[in-house]
């Protein structure tokens, strides 16, 4: 039967790769019909009668071909061909770029959703006919939605105070017109799944990890955007991932959890079978390490932040408060809104944020990319130059001060576009050594007469809460932090570390750099969705740093052991009554079906043991 | 629908090693259930009394397409566990109970299932089973203190049982493996859907067809042991209209299968789409109803539905426990007249096909393993039993193989009539009502909206409106095709815009008669498809309500492809 399901898979995963690969030719079609479809509606729709003029139309088309692989202890746990997508989005807009119907309307006035957008599908087919008639059923939809925006927003307008911002709501700027080289995705399923399988047996040897996953996943996602102004743009991205998590549960019911992965423009940037398996092998191993590790207490006191964590907390103390549509949004805590040349960090930092560097190093940068999906180029953007602010990010949503876009405007396909953060570069004109960072984290030990300081070096991304009616706060996920002694006793693993505070007085508190510059790549989560990020920091000395225990779960460790490491229960063969009774009928059933010896732990491993030769000897 | 067996002799030795594969499943299920049944055990608390384990392996297929293109294009094959931990014993147990008492009389949370592996591996099997059972047991001794809370603070009459005993079933069936011509299919379904592009009234139109391989294992402590391997395919075919006033219509096809080959060729499919087609222009263009008291004949698949809506949900329990304490379901009304003297109402799992039309309610065994049971549910209009999983009533104490959906459901339904009527006599009949009514119109019902998801968003609302106004619980979709008939003379009139008002079971009560017409009816049971088979049935007095006055508008600019 596996052999007849792997043969019927096979021939649709077959028919699926006709699909892709960089036909240009075809995909003209979808261009053409959404540039059709585009000039029809903006010409015939701007003739109607007493309705708020349409002064902007923009079409973003994404299709997405996926795949993704996951095993969990050996064996895969899904079996899925590519899938195919298209997500479209419409974005409508009437009245004049000076106030439109995408103005925030105050007292939580909610925009019209597009009920009709979840029933009409988007056709996978280059098929001119169906892809116009989706695109007609779909704007016909946002544009009255975005009649009934605009007469809300003129009336919020009129019945409210002035705002403090009073900045247009879509700013100028020049068409772009680019079609991208087509991409390539490469995927040779079968061995990712030969791979997957034999990282995901590494947790075998590790008793204490409760569960475990390894996931492999590749996209390539071709993106179509036209506007009325003109733009056209159709480009290709390719993704790779492969990451790891695995956790356990502490004997007083703590889980604890670890996370490592990498994110790849290509191929050849993803790391070999022997890197994964040491990356594996780590997050088994720390795991177990913090399994048993002490248990935090709340602290404050002075902290090194190892190179991707600082990374981390850059990105969220500082950059979602610098995104510029939270500037003028009344709704938001607007931070650093009217900082602007004053110095809101040390003069030793600092920050810039630039989409078009592809790489760091030999590390590719998973927040690169050459047009926004406003159609804006991406531009570097100076936030902060020697501790003083400078700018924002910003989409095509102007702020006072900063009428213009500078090309960081993204979203998740089907999401509007807001200003999101790229590849976020911190950088310090002081800088020492790692180990010279560590001899000054003690001295500033002693000098605040503290019992030790911490050292986080993993973090698992955090949270921060940018709404006014929230506090001004931030919380990172340290996974692991050490303490340090001035004594010098060895460090000391922590477990259950929550790390808070404010975000203007965190970034007044930095005391020095290293030179161990690194990237966190990740995936950021905003209002617009998920977008591919980059953090880019040296590790940092922070002169305070406040930490909380973190919530633990109650549930005890499982009560018998791992099946594999049960000397009396490998195959069930304890005497009890129940048990007799339930073997007289399973031996009667057995007796009807072909019989399979249980896959045993010995032979699995010498299985395994001769795959990974063969795998080495390659 | 689910099962498909090309043999009963599942339990024979005809299991040939090449459709069954080398089972990694029940060796794991085994090892694991005898170590946690001996073995699992928290101090100061009881170890299980019983343990269930249910795979599914699921298999399949997805393919839409609308206007002549590809929309969907899928495939997906994962499996899924489910660990059923129950401590105490078969009097009260901890099934369906809960940590939180704010919990107790929400739905019931069962125990839930996890992905896990579709690799047959042993090892990774374990695994699961071992961490899902451990989880499911801290589950248990939570619910069973609850429960015993509960009790401590409530006094329960005549509490039925938490589980019932059984004999136990052993059903070994080969796998089935998922047997579809993509290309060939995702060709018809843009052949299919390109028909539509000369039909400039049609807004928007799909055609979709799912195909499903569902293979399950069971094992119990109690010696049930099941492997059971289904197919069924399901090809919808659906369109949205409206009219001038911006009234919407949307109707839908459904053409379910056991086998590829059992699905319609084609050209028949063809056929159908250019009827539906023709249904909704007519439609459109039709005179809207108005308030309407008096005799209603539901024809054909109206009556279906009508017995499918109204009276099927009544039949089969859901799986709260605590709900069921309460005593508020119909296993109270047992010997209680519910319908006309002269109706029966049959379940017949074992039932494969009604006049050389296949069925889709058949099964062999059901979710808790026990074997299907034909049972009458309604004799001479009085209701006798209900469809039963392991979990008692205060009446009724033995499952009777209807253990379905986490709680019991019905499969074939069979709608036994001593009073039928040819269609001219109950058309006769009908306004031979309306006239001792006074009425100078009645209405036939020839076709009803069979599912939620059929209704656009106007039309949902407007039928929320109307099952508001009722209060029973009971509702029915909004007619689709409804005729206007003259008392007079009898001549038709399509009429477009009701609903259904004030429905209850009282409406059973009052059918009057009905047609000699039987035939069986696909219909949607919950996500499954099961068949119902009816004849039309005329209703004494049926409340149908004019349509609402406000409507979204049409699409301002026409459909690109027919704007020349």
């Amino acid at each position: 039967m596996i052999a007849k399901r792997l043969c019927t898979l096979l021939s649709v995963l077959g028919a699926l790769t006709l699909t892709i690969g960089p036909s240009n030719a075809s995909d003209d079609v979808v261009l053409h019909a959404m540039q059709k479809e585009l000039n029809r509606s903006f010409t015939k729709l701007k003739k109607d009668d007493g309705e708020a003029n349409l002064y902007f139309l923009a079409y973003r088309l994404y299709d997405t071909h996926s795949i993704e692989i996951s095993a969990d202890y050996g064996g895969l746990t899904s079996d899925k061909p590519e899938s195919h997508k298209r997500v479209l989005d419409i974005e409508v807009r009437v009245g004049s770029p000076k106030i439109d119907n995408t103005h925030q309307t105050r007292g939580g006035g909610l925009h019209s959703g597009d009920f009709m957008s979840s029933r009409t599908a988007i056709p996978l087919d280059d098929d001119e006919a169906a892809l116009r008639t989706t695109l007609w059923e779909r704007t016909d939809a946002a544009y009255k939605a975005a009649q009934a925006d605009y007469q809300k927003v003129l009336t919020n307008r009129d019945v409210r105070i002035a705002e403090e911002d009073n900045s247009d709501d879509f700013s100028k700027e020049k068409p772009s017109v680019y079609i991208g080289k087509p991409i390539e995705m490469d995927v040779d399923r079968t061995l990712w799944e030969d791979r997957l399988r034999k990282l995901s047996a590494i947790y075998k040897s590790y008793p204490n990890i409760k569960s475990s996953m390894v996931r492999f996943s590749a996209s390539k996602t071709r993106r179509y955007l036209v506007t009325s102004e003109g733009t056209t743009i159709e480009d290709d991205r390719v993704q790779y991932r492969i990451y790891t998590i695995a956790d356990a549960t502490a004997d007083d019911g703590m889980r604890v959890w670890l996370y490592d992965g990498v994110e790849a423009p290509t191929r050849t940037d993803l790391p070999d079978q022997e890197k994964l398996e040491a990356m594996v092998r780590k997050v088994a191993a720390s795991v177990e390490a913090l399994r048993v590790a002490k248990a935090a207490e709340p602290f404050a006191g002075p902290a090194i932040l190892q190179a991707k964590s600082a990374g981390v907390y850059f990105h969220e103390i500082f950059g979602h408060r610098i995104e510029g549509h939270r500037q003028k949004d009344e709704g938001e805590g607007r931070t650093f809104t009217k900082l602007i040349g004053k110095e809101v960090m040390p003069t030793f930092i600092t920050v810039v944020d630039d989409p078009l560097k592809e790489r760091i190093g030999n590390k590719a940068l998973n927040g690169y990319y050459l047009y926004d999906d406003e159609g804006v180029p991406a531009q570097k953007a100076v936030l902060v130059d020697k501790g003083i602010l400078k700018g924002y990010l910003m989409e095509r949503s102007p702020i006072k001060g900063f009428p213009n876009s500078n090309g960081h405007g993204r979203g998740s396909p089907g999401s509007k576009p807001v200003a999101r953060q790229a590849n976020l570069t911190v950088d310090s004109s002081k800088r020492v050594p790692y180990a010279t960072l560590r001899e000054q984290l003690i001295a500033e030990v002693k000098r605040q007469g503290k019992p030790y300081g911490l050292v986080f070096d993993e973090i698992a991304g955090g949270f921060t809460m940018t709404q006014a009616f929230m506090p001004q706060v931030f919380k990172l996920k340290p996974l692991r932090v050490w303490r340090v002694y001035p004594d010098g006793r060895p460090d000391e693993l922590l477990r259950g570390v929550d790390l808070v505070g404010t975000p203007l007085t965190s970034l007044e508190r930095i005391l020095g750099a290293a030179d161990d510059d690194d990237v966190f790549n990740g995936t950021c989560g905003a209002e617009s969705g998920w977008v591919p990020v980059s953090a880019i920091s040296p590790s940092l000395l922070v002169q305070t740093i406040e930490v909380e225990r973190n919530i633990k779960e109650q549930d005890k460790p499982p009560v018998l052991p791992p099946p594999d490491r049960d000397p009396q229960g490998k195959s069930g063969k304890s005497s009890n009554a129940a048990e007799t009774k339930v073997d007289a009928a399973q031996n009667k059933a057995d007796a009807a079906e072909t019989k399979t010896e249980p896959a045993g732990d010995k032979k699995s491993k010498a299985g395994d043991k001769k795959n990974q030769a063969a795998e080495e000897s390659k | 629908m689910k099962a498909l067996i090309s043999s009963l002799l599942a339990l024979s030795a005809v299991v040939s090693p090449s459709t069954t594969p080398t089972d990694q499943i029940f060796p794991a299920m085994k090892d694991e259930m005898a170590r946690s049944i001996s073995r699992l055990k928290l101090e100061s608390h009881q170890a299980p009394y019983y343990i269930g384990y249910t795979v599914h392996d699921t298999d399949s297929v997805s393919l839409g397409a609308t206007f002549g293109a590809l929309t969907d294009d899928s495939r997906d094959h994962g499996r899924t566990l489910s660990v059923d931990v129950r401590i105490g014993d078969y009097k009260l147990d901890s099934a369906s109970g809960s940590s939180e008492a704010g919990d107790i009389f929400s739905s019931p949370r069962f125990f839930g299932s996890s992905s896990i592996s579709v690799d047959d591996n042993y090892d990774t099997m374990r695994r699961e089973l071992w961490l899902r059972t451990d989880a499911a047991y801290k589950q248990a001794i939570e619910g069973l203190e609850s429960k015993k809370t509960y009790l401590k603070q409530n006094t329960v009459e005549d509490r039925p049982d938490s589980f019932s005993h059984e004999t136990s079933v052993v059903t070994l069936q080969p796998t089935e493996i998922l047997e579809i011509d993509t290309t060939k299919w995702a060709a018809n379904l843009r052949d299919l859907t390109a028909t539509f592009k000369s039909r400039p009234m049609i807004r928007s139109s799909q055609a979709s067809l799912a195909a499903l391989a569902d293979n399950h294992w069971f094992l119990n402590s109690e010696g049930f042991q099941n492997r059971i391997g289904e197919k069924a395919y399901m090809l919808t075919i659906s369109a949205q209209a409206q009219s001038a006033d911006g009234m919407h219509f949307s109707d839908q096809e459904l053409f379910p299968a056991y086998t590829e080959k059992e699905l319609p060729k084609l050209e028949e499919l063809k056929k159908h789409a250019t009827d539906l087609c023709d249904r909704l222009e007519k439609l459109a263009s039709a005179p809207k109803v108005d308030d309407y008291r008096g005799p209603v004949l539901f024809e054909g698949q109206a009556g279906a539905q009508l017995f499918h809506q109204v009276l099927e949900p009544k039949l089969a329990r859901s799986a709260s426990d605590m709900r069921r304490m309460l005593g508020t379901d119909m296993s109270e009304k047992l010997g209680q007249r519910i319908l006309p003297k002269f109706i029966d109402v049959v379940d017949d799992p074992n039932a494969k096909t009604y006049d050389g039309k296949p069925l889709f309610g058949y099964y062999e065994v059901d979710e808790d393993g026990l074997k299907g049971q034909k049972i009458t549910l309604v004799e001479k209009g009085i209701l006798k039993t209900l469809c039963m999983s392991r979990i008692p009533t205060r009446t009724i104490a033995r499952s009777n193989g209807h253990g379905k959906r986490s709680g019991s459901a019905t499969s074939n339904i069979f709608i036994n009539s001593d009073h039928k009527l040819s269609a001219e006599a109950l058309k006769a009949r009908l306004l031979e009502l309306g006239k001792e009514e006074g009425l100078k119109d009645v209405y036939i019902a020839r076709r009803i909206t069979g599912n939620a998801s059929d209704l656009d968003f106007s039309n949902l609302q407007s039928f929320f409106k109307a099952f508001m106004s009722g209060s029973s619980g009971v509702s029915l979709y909004p007619p689709v095709l409804l005729y206007k008939v003259s008392v007079a003379d009898g001549t038709e009139q399509l009429m477009r815009g009701g609903n259904f008002s004030n429905i209850s079971m009282r409406l059973l009560r009052d059918i009057d008669a009905t047609g000699n017409d039987v035939k069986a009816y696909a219909v949607q049971n919950s996500r499954e498809i099961t068949s119902i088979v009816s004849p039309s049935v005329l209703v004494s007095e049926v409340e149908i309500q004019k349509p609402d006055k406000t409507n979204t508008k049409s699409p301002i600019l026409k459909n690109p492809n027919f704007d020349k």
